[in-house]
């Protein structure tokens, strides 16, 4: 007689979800305003695996009952796609050309980006919005300062694990960066930008793109023009 | 609103009873019997307890549309309490029930409070104790609420013994 809906644990969403929300939304924001700066997140809470911190919270403030959601299909995903589905109730699709929003945790096994949604001509703005899972971020000027990848110098918690690509350095030109920017990222492989220069090409239609870190955010609109540099790092 | 199941089974009928009682009820008064229990399974917060707004929907007169009579104020919470010991699966995997609370207003206190005796209600081990000390009790004094409201409605009707009603 009894159907209790017995279930595998879920983890709490924002302690105070206004405020986190807004503090999350206005770091995204900035984001894409200044695109290539690194915002850290301070609403950071535990989130599950394989989501990390950045990308978690990114999920809670942005999505809801009317944002479609491509979550990436890997081991152990269900138990993100429980905890998204509990807590923001967003709708969820396999096709990716029919997401709103692209939550990719394994940018690595991403085969390609022809598979999301570039817009349309009378709606260029309804893309596939990609909130893309890097390992690190990092500003710094000049990448060979990145081989000791101490944690002063990585925004990523994650200095336990070796991960066994490098960083990419890319240059950033275009709106809202004064002259250039370099970006530094870390878990992102080099055919993922090599797509993403189509931007430059389809505009108006093209997709936008946040890097998520552990804790910090990366905004990539599509009118960002983004060269990867011949990376020095071993 | 119980003009009909709308095709739902007993169990959700049960639950969504249980669930307008509490909703229902004097906080004071679920607070004591939740209290009188025998101490209850830890439990976690996994929403709230947060007061937000529900857009109220009427339905027109004449046409039965649907139509927005204004926004009201509504406290919700959701815990998790586990449910090991009372699950019969095999697998070591730690299960959770989620006890939902919803109340009109603004007390945060009263929606936690409610939730937790859905969900204890919702665990094998609690469900009748928790119907027989906590649900009972508040029934009986809401139908005894209702009973004295009917009478006091009854007192103010006037009967006129020369015209003749419409209602008969």
């Amino acid at each position: 007689m009894l159907n209790p809906t017995v279930t595998v644990p879920l983890l709490p969403g924002f302690s105070e979800p206004v405020d986190s929300s807004q503090h999350v939304f206005r770091s995204l924001l900035n984001a894409l305003a200044h695109p290539g700066s690194i915002q850290v997140i301070t609403d950071i809470i535990a989130v599950p695996p394989p989501l990390n911190g950045a990308c978690g919270v990114a999920g809670l403030t942005l999505l809801d009952g009317e944002t479609r959601v491509w979550l990436q299909p890997r081991d152990g995903i269900e138990v993100v796609r429980s905890w998204l589905q509990f807590h923001c109730g967003c709708p969820w699709t396999t096709t990716p050309s029919r997401a709103d929003f692209a939550i990719i945790s394994d940018p690595l096994g991403l085969e390609s980006l022809q598979i999301f949604n570039w817009g349309e001509p009378e709606v260029p703005e309804q893309s596939t919005t990609l909130l893309v899972q890097v390992e690190a971020l990092n500003c710094c000027i000049n990448p060979e300062q990145l081989s000791l990848q101490s944690p002063a110098e990585s925004l990523s918690s994650n200095t336990q694990s070796i991960s066994q690509f490098q960083y990419q350095a890319l240059q950033l030109q275009g709106p809202g960066i004064e002259h250039k920017q370099i970006l530094n990222v870390r878990g992102i492989p080099l055919q993922f930008w090599q797509e993403l220069a189509l931007n430059q090409t389809t505009y108006p239609l093209g997709l936008d793109v946040f890097l998520l870190s552990s804790n910090g955010v990366v905004g990539l609109p599509r009118t960002t023009i983004i060269r990867p540099l011949s990376s020095t790092l071993d | 609103m119980n003009s009909g199941d709308h095709g739902l089974d007993s169990s959700t009928l049960q639950r969504q009873r249980w669930m307008a009682i509490l909703a229902k009820a004097d906080p004071i008064d679920l607070e004591q019997y939740l209290t009188s229990l025998d101490a209850i399974p830890d439990y976690s917060l996994l929403r709230g307890p947060d007061i937000g707004l529900v857009m109220v929907q009427g339905r027109m007169g004449g046409t039965g549309h649907p139509f927005n009579v204004g926004e009201m104020p509504m406290s919700h919470c959701v815990v998790q309490l586990d449910s090991i010991g009372s699950s019969i699966e095999e697998s070591p995997q730690s299960k959770v029930v989620h006890g939902f609370g919803y109340i009109a207003g603004r007390s945060l206190h009263h929606a936690q409070l409610a939730a937790i005796v859905d969900g204890l209600l919702q665990l094998p081990d609690w469900h009748r104790q928790v119907w027989d000390k906590v649900i009972q009790p508040l029934a009986t004094i809401a139908e005894a609420k209702r009973v004295q409201q009917r009478q006091q409605t009854d007192a103010t009707q006037v009967n006129f013994f020369t015209l003749q009603r419409g209602q008969d």
